[in-house]
């Protein structure tokens, strides 16, 4: 079969003149064909079905939004509502987005602008504005968009998290404070994340700009470099490899994290422990606050349940889900916190501060100087 | 070739229906591509161009003359080039046992080595730490063998890092494509060399390699490619010292939003593909020869003398510590607690525990974004399927219209653009899906069909090229014969051209179905919590601290490298009306 | 002087046997020709003189000189594909050029042997000819020459003339001898047809399920083959059973057309050939027969008649001027016993 012998000259065929020319893709490629059509005919329909009675609600969030069943079924229910959320990447992929789709969205609602990003999302206008009445429930200092086209929904603090484990091995005590990394007893000891590609990098970066001020930050960074500091390009490589006190069994003690990092370490440990393994340091200035934020987004026809969402996600019932679920913190002050929270949580009380407007102006300068330090 | 219904036309209107004919075999695949690729990329670029305060030329030649750019291009350039190198040298002699010979668990083998290709960075960059990360198994011995205070080997942030992650992705395109093909050459040519006084080292060089050259040719395009829009592989293997175009893109975009400065980066990076692309047609020209084809029964043996044993024991053993022990020790540390001391040298471990594949099946948190594991597989394994139906459909007609018609005008042009989507940055062309496919009827922004669609973008050419070696390698005379004896084009096809490239047909499915799971190309892209699929789920772990959450990662990861083994096992072994037997 | 041995050789793929003893020799200058039917063995025997591959048992030597462990590159011998083995990659010259290449001659000299040997067998005007639109008469030429350039002192062609058509073949064949004579070559030419290898070997093997059935001169074979297989494969047809009987001293062989006295060392059962150029018309001859003459048929150089004798349809030869009857009538053909009949035991 495989190779014709072309010099027998003994062909006995003749080309058939009338047989009908068959399909170029035989049944078999067809039915394969039709099956896959079938599947993403399925999908489509499952996407963008609408059931018979309730409206659907479009929320466009990052990756990591989680909530819930049955908060979000209350809410279904009561509204009679469908809810889609649309995951789009990471912060800032998903509101780039949203900017870039702001002449006709395809969602409703955009949660999950950060104040690194806030400028940069009021400056494109792609918000309505909201005024909720639950506002009323959020401290002041959390509000950082006056206009209420973007309403605080949570945050979460950047700081700095150590192994304890280790620094009572060595007897040694753990830095209290930013200037404390420079010493060098804890020369080697400390990981960072890049800020250009990483997002508590970046919080870690402002920190030190909220605390040195735009003038002096470079300076401590380069006594950074000088004890040793190690940077990464994401958390995960700094948290899972290089930290020394989780899953990976890193060299370093000492990494840019979460004030909430160190209790999901307890978390689904068989016995619970008295304190947690990690701590986070949480002194003035040494943290940085970062707070997501939603809004309507212009254009969408469907303002009311829009609006309802955000009361609903400003309401206890969502904001006290949203810490075992997205590992960041209600701004109502009226939710409260699950027991493992109160047990083993520690809050950083002032947080470093940079204004999201100093963020947007700054930002391409402030990591082009930091990599020309750091990096180079 | 002139059948006997073309008897009764003019010349004028034969040559039309070849045209024509030709032209229709481009169709689907144009459409696709004019659709789901120039359509939204243009409008992309066009935007992004429009945001810059200056022409979208001026902002080019900007972006292009700064040195801190001109610094990344060149280091793209020549991390690919080198990756490659490293990944032909590792896969031929790999690709020779694959080709020559016959063994237990060769099917095994070959699917074992496909596995580091679909897997997510994280998920290798976790495999490698628990090989050489500082308290990985290499550290730990070499520490307690040699009594050091800090781990001897800094394995990530690192150049050798970013090479051997290359290497370890990409081996098996070699393996699949260059073996593929080398199990088909006659080895009669390289005895009669032999006979002729040539020894295996001369026979190598001027018989064998030069036979194989299509095939290495390809293999060498989609794995520069591949490496040179590397992006998970810097960003976290290489660290902060290194970046590539595709790194700068997303920092310029994400970060920055800079979209003029993003867009001149991507076009940049579109024409070096073309650039290579072009290269590669144009040597392809050249090289491309009709083969005699011999089936797999005819050319390979089994492994007889000691020295052949001695090679394959010598290659098995160097790809399996490349290519599976990461992976090994990623399966070990999903079933490993180690709540050691920190600060010990030693873990101690507590020993064998499936608590983390117990919890993968516990929505503990009644999550919304919670899928059991049986169900992100499912879905995943559904985009893959639709991806390779997809691919194929469109693959099979380009690559034979490239393959009949080398020489037209139409195949030089549509061969290097083919190839464009797979140089294209992921995160340019997920911006350009939102931007351009936004009104009905394709207003697909939202919809789950995106993900198999971009995923096929990225498949296809791979299928082409994949295709048109063993295609071009088809004696004409062959499909002479069969016209002769009637056939028409469609049953030269189905008759002739099909069972003789069956493998390389399922050498293909196999690498869509792969790269439809490891979802290259659509990692920023909308997917939906109740279509999220195994990677998003694994990223989902090991974007969070805790024990259990990269437990979970772990085997979660574990589950996807053993399904996704099963399932390139099941291809090879497929055998649809005599395709594969060859 | 002794050029090649063959002594003994085994070989076995997984279960098959596919050599199970092979012996015979090859003078230098002279031409063998391994004869046999497919699947005997043939290629296989080509591929463990040429060192491709290792017989389980048994030597091949060359001038006296074992040639085991001596890897095919520097053996010195030449081996002509079937399906010719040309690289498609390079033209006419650069392939008839490869073995000189590899013996490391200087350019002038590799093109010089090049250039004659391509006139030598017909292809001056070839040499930048691209091998893959050759026809199969020049494929096949080719491939000679890129065996013989680098005067090989064993040639061993592998059915060279399989893919030809009659008349190319048997012109082909003959200029060959010409050739490989004219260079004194030894030469190994292994072929299923008969007709080739009497044309062109001074000596025959013939070859079945991996053993020699017979080795010989072409005449002595064609007038003395040694087995039934060999009978058979030359073409004989006039094989039918026979029993040995003595009858007072004289023994003698029952046939279906008739008692044959003929003194033989078989026992018993046997089968008998009665050699169908052996017939007498002119009365002559020991013993005879009588029989209808069914048909004649003319073929070139003979005449073919079909006679039936007893029971038995026979076929015999007869020169192109005798004299026969017309198809019906009775013929009566005269032989001599120990030229004309063969007994063999039944296998």
């Amino acid at each position: 079969m495989y190779t014709l012998n072309v010099f027998q000259s003994n062909f006995d065929s003749s080309p058939c003149v009338n047989c009908p020319v068959k399909e170029r893709k035989s049944l078999r490629h067809g039915s394969l064909f039709g099956l896959s059509a079938l599947i993403m005919g399925v999908m489509l329909v499952i996407s963008g079905c609408q059931p018979a009675g309730p409206q659907t609600l479009t929320v466009m969030t990052h990756d990591s939004f989680a909530a819930s069943e049955n908060v979000i079924q209350a809410f279904e229910t009561e509204n009679n509502v469908h809810l889609v959320f649309l995951k789009s990447g990471d912060t800032g992929t998903a509101l780039n987005k949203a900017i870039l789709s702001k002449d006709k969205p395809f969602a409703d609602v955009f949660y999950g602008v950060d104040n690194t990003y806030l400028s940069r999302a009021l400056k494109e206008g792609i918000f309505e504005p909201y005024t909720s009445a639950l506002l009323s429930q959020i401290p002041t200092k959390l509000k950082l968009d006056p206009g209420n086209n973007a309403l605080p929904v949570d945050y979460g603090d950047v700081c700095l998290n150590y192994d304890k484990v280790y620094f009572k091995d060595k007897s040694l005590t753990p830095p209290q404070n930013l200037e404390d990394l420079l010493k060098p007893e804890y020369k080697s000891l400390f990981v960072v994340e890049n800020p250009a590609s990483s997002s508590p990098g970046l919080a870690f970066l402002l920190t030190t700009i909220g605390h040195f001020g735009g003038d002096g930050y470079l300076q401590y960074w380069k006594g950074l470099v000088a004890n040793d500091v190690k940077v990464v390009n994401d958390w995960e490589t700094a948290y899972y490899t290089e930290f020394s006190g989780s899953s990976g069994h890193g060299s370093r003690p000492i990494v840019v994290s979460y004030s909430s990092s160190p209790v999901f370490e307890v978390i689904g440990a068989e016995q619970p422990p008295t304190e947690t393994p990690t701590g986070a340091i949480v002194a003035d200035d040494t943290c940085f606050r970062q707070i997501e934020f939603v809004g309507i987004l212009k254009g969408t026809h469907n303002r009311d349940l829009g609006r309802k969402w955000i009361d609903f996600m400003l309401s206890t019932t969502f904001q006290e889900d949203m810490p075992l679920q997205m590992y960041v913190f209600p701004v109502n002050q009226n939710a409260k916190l699950s027991d493992i929270f109160v047990k083993y949580m520690v809050n950083p009380e002032r947080p470093a501060f940079v204004s999201p407007q100093d963020i947007a102006a700054n930002r391409e300068e402030w990591l082009q100087a930091w990599t020309d330090t750091v990096l180079h | 070739m002139v059948t006997g219904l073309d008897r009764h036309r003019t010349p004028l209107e034969l040559f039309a229906r070849r045209r024509v004919a030709e032209f229709l075999l481009w169709a689907a695949p144009l459409v696709f591509l004019g659709l789901f690729y120039f359509y939204p990329l243009g409008s992309i670029l066009a935007l992004s161009f429009a945001r810059s305060d200056t022409g979208a030329a001026q902002a080019f030649v900007k972006t292009l003359a700064s040195p801190p750019i001109i610094r990344v291009v060149w280091f793209t350039i020549w991390q690919a080039v080198l990756s490659t190198l490293l990944t032909l040298v590792v896969g031929l002699p790999g690709a020779f046992l694959m080709a020559r010979f016959t063994f237990r668990g060769k099917s095994l083998f070959q699917a074992l080595a496909g596995i580091p290709f679909i897997m997510p960075t994280l998920v290798v960059a976790a495999a490698f730490n628990a090989l050489l990360g500082p308290r990985g198994w290499l550290n730990l011995a070499l520490m307690g063998l040699l009594n050091l205070p800090v781990p001897p080997i800094q394995f990530t942030n690192s150049l050798v890092a970013i090479l051997v992650a290359h290497v370890f992705y990409n081996t098996t395109i070699v393996l699949r494509t260059v073996g593929d093909f080398w199990s088909h050459l006659d080895p009669r040519l390289e005895q009669a060399a032999q006979v002729l006084g040539a020894n295996r080292f001369e026979t190598l060089r001027r018989i064998t390699l030069p036979l194989l050259a299509p095939a290495i040719a390809s293999a060498a395009l989609l794995v520069f490619i591949f490496d040179f829009t590397s992006f998970g592989v810097i960003l976290i293997l290489g660290g902060p010292r290194f970046a590539t175009l595709e790194v700068e893109i997303y920092y310029q975009t994400v970060s920055l939003f800079n979209l003029p400065v993003a867009a001149s980066l991507s076009i940049i990076q579109l024409l070096f593909t073309l650039a290579m692309t072009v290269l590669y047609t144009r040597l392809n020209r050249h090289i491309s020869r009709p083969l005699a084809l011999h089936s797999q029964e005819y050319t390979q043996r089994k492994l007889l003398t000691w020295r052949s044993r001695l090679f394959a024991g010598v290659v098995i053993v160097i790809l399996f510590t490349l290519l599976v022990a990461p992976l090994a020790a990623l399966g070990l540390r999903s079933v490993t607690r180690l709540e050691a001391e920190r600060g010990q040298k030693t873990p101690v471990s507590n020993g064998f525990t499936l608590a983390f594949y117990r919890e993968l099946f516990i929505n503990r948190r009644e999550s919304i974004s919670y899928n059991p594991p049986g169900t992100s597989i499912a879905i995943s394994f559904g985009y893959a399927f639709v991806t390779v139906v997809l691919a194929l459909a469109l693959g099979l007609p380009a690559a034979w219209g490239l393959a009949q018609h080398a020489e037209s005008i139409t195949s030089r042009l549509f061969d290097p653009i083919l190839m464009l989507p797979l140089g294209t940055s992921a995160v340019t062309l997920g911006l350009g899906f939102i931007v351009a496919l936004n009104k009905p009827p394709l207003d697909l922004r939202a919809s789950p069909v995106l993900v198999p669609l971009a995923h096929t973008l990225v498949a296809f050419p791979f299928v082409v090229r994949s295709l048109t070696p063993a295609l071009r390698s088809i004696r004409p005379r062959l499909r002479q014969a069969g016209a002769i004896l009637g056939a028409s084009p469609g049953q030269i096809f189905q008759y002739i051209d099909l069972p003789l490239i069956g493998r390389a047909i399922i050498v293909a499915a196999t690498f869509a179905f792969a790269i439809s799971l490891g979802e290259f190309g659509a990692t920023s892209l909308i997917a939906r919590p109740e279509f999220s699929t195994v990677p998003m789920a694994i990223y989902r772990f090991i974007s969070q601290p805790g024990a259990l959450n990269y437990g979970q990662a772990l085997a979660l990861s574990t589950i996807l490298m053993v399904v996704c083994a099963g399932g390139m096992l099941a291809i090879e072994r497929l055998r649809i009306a005599n395709i594969g037997e060859f | 002087m002794e050029g090649l041995r063959v002594s003994n050789v085994h070989k076995s793929f997984g279960g098959t046997h596919a050599l199970g003893g092979i012996s015979f020799e090859v003078a230098e200058g002279e031409i063998v020709s391994v004869l046999g039917p497919s699947g005997c063995g043939k290629s296989t025997l080509l591929n463990v003189i040429a060192g491709l591959e290792t017989p389980d048992n048994g030597d091949i030597l060359w001038e006296g000189q074992s040639m085991d462990g001596i890897p095919p590159h520097r053996r010195g011998f030449g081996l002509m594909f079937q399906d010719f083995a040309l690289f498609p990659h390079l033209n006419v010259f650069d392939n008839v050029a490869f073995g000189l290449r590899m013996g490391r001659l200087p350019p002038q000299e590799v093109a010089n042997r090049v250039e004659e040997v391509l006139a030598l067998t017909g292809l001056a005007g070839f040499e930048k000819r691209d091998v893959n639109t050759l026809s199969g008469g020049e494929g096949q030429r080719v491939a000679l020459a890129r065996s013989l350039a680098p005067r090989p002192r064993l040639l061993m062609l592998d059915e060279p003339l399989g893919a030809l058509d009659r008349t190319l073949r048997e012109r082909l064949v003959v200029e060959l001898k010409t050739i490989l004579k004219g260079m004194r070559q030894t030469v190994i030419y292994v072929t299923h047809d008969q007709e080739e290898a009497f044309t062109i070997a001074d000596q025959v093997v013939v070859m079945s399920a991996g053993k020699v059935e017979q080795k010989g001169s072409p005449q002595s074979i064609y007038c003395q083959p040694a087995s039934l297989f060999v009978a058979r494969f030359l073409g004989f047809q006039n094989l039918f059973p026979g029993k040995v009987i003595t009858t007072g001293g004289i023994t003698a062989i029952e046939t279906p057309i008739g008692l044959l006295r003929l003194p033989v060392g078989q026992h018993g059962n046997v089968t008998v050939l009665l050699r169908p150029d052996a017939m007498r018309l002119d009365g002559s001859g020991a013993q005879f027969l009588e029989g209808v003459l069914v048909e004649n048929t003319f073929r070139g150089s003979q005449l073919r008649s079909v006679v039936r004798i007893k029971d038995l349809n026979l076929v015999f030869d007869f020169p192109l001027r005798s004299v026969l009857p017309e198809p019906g009538h009775l013929v009566r053909l005269g032989f001599v016993p120990e030229e004309a009949v063969l007994v063999y035991d039944n296998p």
